[in-house]
């Protein structure tokens, strides 16, 4: 019966049925879809690092290592299951030339990350091939890392020739890596594998050879408590170089994916309140419709339960139709999505307990949807017969409508009905745009704040043009000598206006729970100088000292505190006297002006500002070529460019995202809206027509409250997104642990804050003027005779 | 010399390749008041919606004070139906949001011909004479079918029209209401707004002056009935039941 019923009801409202079949359809597949996304994320990244073994702490240092330091340091440490230390051999880009013999010939000089060719470790920090065995590469082979394969365009069977001063050297490329810890472009390096005799051969004739100092606990947890005592350890142990631990490698490896998921979880819960809102506008359309039928229904005694199940047996029906066709839809979908994650990790197939799990999440919204339906079919308990048959005054609360035509002096006749009509039925419209402008401009704004030149504050250091870094090693005083002198010379030419020096010292300083941890600071006269502080201000004194908020937390001290610092073997105290924001040397500095002369410099830093008649690109390169070697010179934008590359970008790809699926999300479901309203609102809209009222005001008597509903949720997202927005970017970033605690969106030229809500009601109103061309198709004699 | 409101010339129709109209010939004088009467199907709502420029003819000519309707544009025709032609349906289809006063001035805003201040008056004499003013701040879905049928002809008057067209005005309603309803009509029809409506109902058609018998989307016969019998609704109601029989209705 109740098919029957639902089949004479579909020809009676078809396009009112599909819509609400689609959105039914739509919020189970992209549920479906996330929980397939998620499922196979996390087998995917568990069941490659079963076999690839990535390390719980992994130390990077270029430079001279002494391996029985380590060995005698792991051998005291209690909980270490092993540890290895893996060489590399950094190449640059521009000596990697891929070529297929034909036509395609091109260079890695462009790959943003660095380049590293390593051999195949036994058993632990395995890279792996797409099946999650152990990579075998022969010699004359190379293995390439797969996420270089949305850059670059690498098949198996091309040559890689390495080019590099005398060394010439072919390789073909035998298969593609999974690795499990540099598996993401959020991280710096990725590794190319090559065999061992290859390996050896090139070891010390090319490149430059780098560390990468593995350990392995008995619980992946124990690895925070590690890094603290290997960094503090008197033998000073090497440290030139990232360091990251598990949980880092987890995230990183997984964020891209998160991302996506995040994404597809707002639109999945959107979906449902949309599908649930249609539902509500559908099913009391057709209360109002039946109002007789179930009057009379009820006058002859049928129980009110026996009728609620006639509305109830069709959305049954259809969520049923929904559940499949959307389960169906996910699980191309999902295979779509995951793609990324096959790429990253290699082939993992459905497994049962994913399957299981999605079917779960089709009953929950099968259940959340049925749940809400019963809710509006409770309003047909509380309309009495003669509210249905006498009075026929239905199911709808009784508000009391105002006269507003009769009573408005001066507005337009369209604005006022459009004020009329927008109170009912355009929440959804409402909630949409906001929460949609919300989730653009939050990304987009924090991309502009970090392309801002100002955001270069974030990482411990003023806005200038250029940096110049003295690095750590060998003759380091002498090195920084003839900087010195260069910029000097600079100066006198009048290419350089001004420049600060920084002379970076490592110390150990005594936390409050009596702890000793070690601290970078950079000391100078203007040390701390154009910093913004979340507390306190820039070190005045020679006994003050500003620290970074992650070391702040660390050292359990707040502004006006004391920080004891080891100081050529003697304790001195220091006055704590602001806290800043520092991503760089893992988020742990601080700035003094004392110049702790009695302790060795690790590096020294130039902030140089080119005078108005300097051309800074000459600048660089003259610079550049002076100061080979030991020397880091970087433009602002390189600078922060390299320091939080990965991650600027990834928040840079997940705005186009979002920007995409928003806006095709927003042309969906306004296309649906309206759909649905013309089709519920035919008999309004044919008596309109009847009536000769021109089209063109019927379409913005359409228009105008979708507008004023879409545009008061734009401006209120915008709102909320510019109040708020920063906070929840601050949120994510501390527990990304960048060392960003308040993060504060830029001001940015008054025009871009109009950019997004302008596209957005853009394409609100071209969608919303294409439906309403469909209102001169109306068939009117439809609609005046029953 | 009499003055024709609107002549139709061998209109004829076709939907989907079948002839729903075929060769109908008839005038309206201004101040008729016409109704269309026949077998359901036999195409009088088709003819209606034809002759209002609701919907265009496959064949033949309408002209509407001598103005040929198939020659205008469709804004030309919407125009036309906005200023000088009036409808009333079975279903009302008022908009919902707005109160029944609202849903009357609303065609008249729309047109803005006059002030604000003379809409309101005019709808507000207009609900006097129809009797709803007590309701005219009310929600559409608190009044009866009849006080409602009667705000939609309050709705089709606002801005004076010239005729007056309904499409079963009185289906939906109840015999009380449809002699309320019949009233209101015959009253606008001697206040000189010509009327064609289509109806089933025998009664409803014997007010008016001439009755137009469809059969198979071809005019069968006409029936007229003269303006002295006005009085005696009894009379006029045997003798077209009468000639409906005749018609075979």
């Amino acid at each position: 019966m109740y098919l029957r019923l639902l089949k004479n009801d579909f020809r009676k409202n078809p396009i009112s049925n599909l819509i609400l079949l689609l959105f039914m359809s739509l919020s189970v597949m992209i549920a479906v879809t996330v929980t397939l996304m998620l499922t196979q994320l996390f087998t995917s990244i568990t069941t490659m690092y079963e076999t690839a073994n990535p390390p719980h702490f992994l130390q990077m240092h270029k430079g001279e290592l002494n391996q029985s330091d380590i060995d005698e340091f792991n051998e005291s440490y209690e909980g270490i299951e092993h540890w290895q230390t893996v060489t590399i051999i950094t190449i640059d880009g521009n000596e990697l030339i891929v070529s297929d013999g034909k036509q395609k010939k091109f260079s890695l000089g462009d790959c943003r990350l660095d380049i590293s060719f390593v051999k195949q470790n036994d058993k632990y920090d395995v890279l792996l091939d797409e099946n999650r065995n152990k990579s075998e590469i022969k010699t004359g082979e190379i293995g390439v890392p797969v996420i270089l394969l949305d850059e670059f365009d690498i098949a198996v069977g091309d040559k890689i020739t390495l080019n590099s001063g005398n060394i010439v050297k072919n390789f073909t490329v035998a298969s593609y890596i999974y690795d499990g810890q540099m598996n993401s472009t959020l991280c710096s390096s990725t590794r190319f594998l090559i065999s061992d005799e290859d390996f050896n051969a090139l070891l010390g004739s090319t490149g430059e050879t780098e560390y990468l100092i593995e350990t392995y606990f008995t619980d992946s947890s124990f690895a925070n408590d590690y890094q603290t005592e290997y960094e503090q350890s008197e033998k000073n142990l090497p440290k030139n170089g990232q360091a990251i631990t598990y949980t880092m490698i987890f995230l990183l490896s997984a964020l891209t994916d998160l991302i996506m998921a995040m994404v597809f979880i707002l639109t999945g819960i959107l979906l449902i309140v949309i599908a649930v809102v249609c539902l509500r506008y559908v099913v009391l359309a057709e209360l109002e419709d039946d109002m007789r039928e179930i009057g009379t229904m009820k006058a002859v005694g049928i129980p009110e339960k026996a009728i609620c199940n006639l509305y109830l047996g069709k959305i049954r029906i259809l969520m049923v139709t929904g559940c499949v066709t959307g389960f169906v839809f996910a699980l191309f979908s999902s295979a779509f999505l995951t793609g990324h994650i096959s790429r990253t990790f290699g082939k993992q197939p459905l497994e049962l307990r994913g399957f299981i799990l999605a079917v779960l999440v089709c009953i929950v919204v099968y259940g959340i949807i049925l749940l809400f339906s019963r809710k509006i079919l409770a309003r047909m308990q509380k309309a009495s017969v003669i509210d249905l048959l006498v009075t026929e005054k239905g199911f709808g609360k009784t508000k009391k409508v105002k006269d507003s035509l009769r009573k408005a002096k001066h507005l337009p006749i369209n604005l006022i009905m459009a004020l009329k009509e927008v109170r009912k039925g355009y929440g959804i419209v409402f909630i949409l745009f906001l929460i949609i402008s919300f989730l653009i401009i939050v990304p987009f704004r924090t991309v502009q704040t970090m392309e801002n030149k100002e955001f270069v504050t974030y990482m411990g250091s003023p806005v200038c043009d250029l940096l110049l870094e003295v690095e750590q090693g060998e003759n380091l005083e002498e090195r920084k000598a003839t900087a010195e002198k260069l910029l000097l010379t600079e100066t006198e030419q009048g290419n350089i206006e001004s420049f600060e020096t920084l002379r970076r010292v490592r110390l150990q300083a005594f936390g409050n729970d009596g702890d000793i941890v070690g601290i970078h600071i950079d000391s100078g006269e203007n040390s701390g100088d154009g910093l913004k502080y979340l507390d306190g201000e820039k070190p005045k004194t020679q006994t003050e000292i500003a620290v970074s908020c992650l070391m702040a937390d660390e050292l359990g001290k707040s502004k006006g505190d004391t920080i004891i610092l080891i100081i050529n073997g003697e304790q001195q105290e220091f006055t704590v006297c602001g806290i800043y924001q520092d991503v760089t040397s893992g988020g742990k500095t601080a700035k003094a002006l004392c110049s702790f002369s009695s302790e060795q410099a690790e590096k020294y830093t130039y902030q140089i500002n080119i005078s108005k008649s300097g051309n800074s690109e000459r600048l660089t390169e003259n610079l550049r070529t002076k100061l080979n070697g030991g020397y880091s010179i970087e433009n602002m934008e390189e600078f922060v460019g390299q320091t939080l590359g990965g991650v600027s970008l990834q928040v840079k790809q997940s705005a186009y995202i979002v920007l995409f699926i928003g806006t095709g999300l927003t042309i969906l479901i306004v296309t649906l809206f309206m759909k649905l309203r013309i089709a519920q609102q035919g008999g309004t809209l044919a008596a309109k027509r009847v009536m000769g009222i021109p089209l063109m005001a019927i379409y913005l008597q359409e228009l105008y409250p979708v507008l004023i509903a879409g545009g008061l949720g734009v401006f209120t997202g915008t709102m909320l997104a510019e109040l708020f927005g920063d906070n929840m970017i601050s949120v994510l970033f501390e527990m990304l642990g960048l060392g960003l605690k308040r993060f504060e969106f830029a001001s940015v030229p008054f025009v871009n804050y109009f950019i997004i809500p302008i596209l957005l009601l853009s394409v609100l109103t071209i969608v919303t003027s294409g439906i309403c061309r469909s209102i001169r198709k109306i068939n009117i004699e439809n609609y005046f005779n029953e | 010399m009499k003055n024709i409101k609107l002549a139709v010339k061998g209109l004829c129709k076709n939907f989907d390749g079948n002839r729903v109209l075929n060769d109908i010939d008839f005038q309206i004088e201004s101040g008729e008041f016409v109704a269309v009467m026949g077998q359901s199907g036999c195409g009088k709502s088709t003819l209606l919606y034809s002759i209002s420029g609701m919907d265009r003819a496959s064949e033949g000519k309408i002209f509407f004070d001598n103005r040929e309707l198939s020659e205008l544009s469709d804004k030309e025709v919407q125009k036309l139906r906005l200023e000088r032609m009036g409808f009333v349906f079975q279903k009302a289809n008022f908009i919902k949001n707005l109160s029944i006063a609202d849903n009357i001035v609303f065609p008249a805003f729309q047109l803005g011909k006059k002030t604000r201040k003379e809409i309101v008056n005019e709808a507000e004499s207009l609900m006097k004479k129809m009797g709803i003013i007590s309701v005219a701040d009310h929600d559409i879905r608190k009044v009866s079918g009849g006080q409602l049928q009667r705000a939609a002809i309050c709705r089709a008057m606002i801005n004076d029209p010239d005729i007056l067209f309904g499409d079963e005005p009185t289906g939906a309603l109840n015999s009380s209401s449809t002699k309320e309803v019949m009233d209101i009509l015959h009253q606008i029809n001697s206040d000189g707004t010509t009327i064609m409506i289509v109806t089933h109902d025998a009664k409803v058609a014997s007010r008016a002056d001439r009755v137009i018998y469809l059969e198979d989307g071809k005019i069968k016969d006409t029936f007229s009935q003269d303006k002295s019998s006005e009085n005696n609704l009894t009379m006029r109601e045997k003798n077209l039941k009468e000639w409906l029989a005749k018609m075979g209705f």
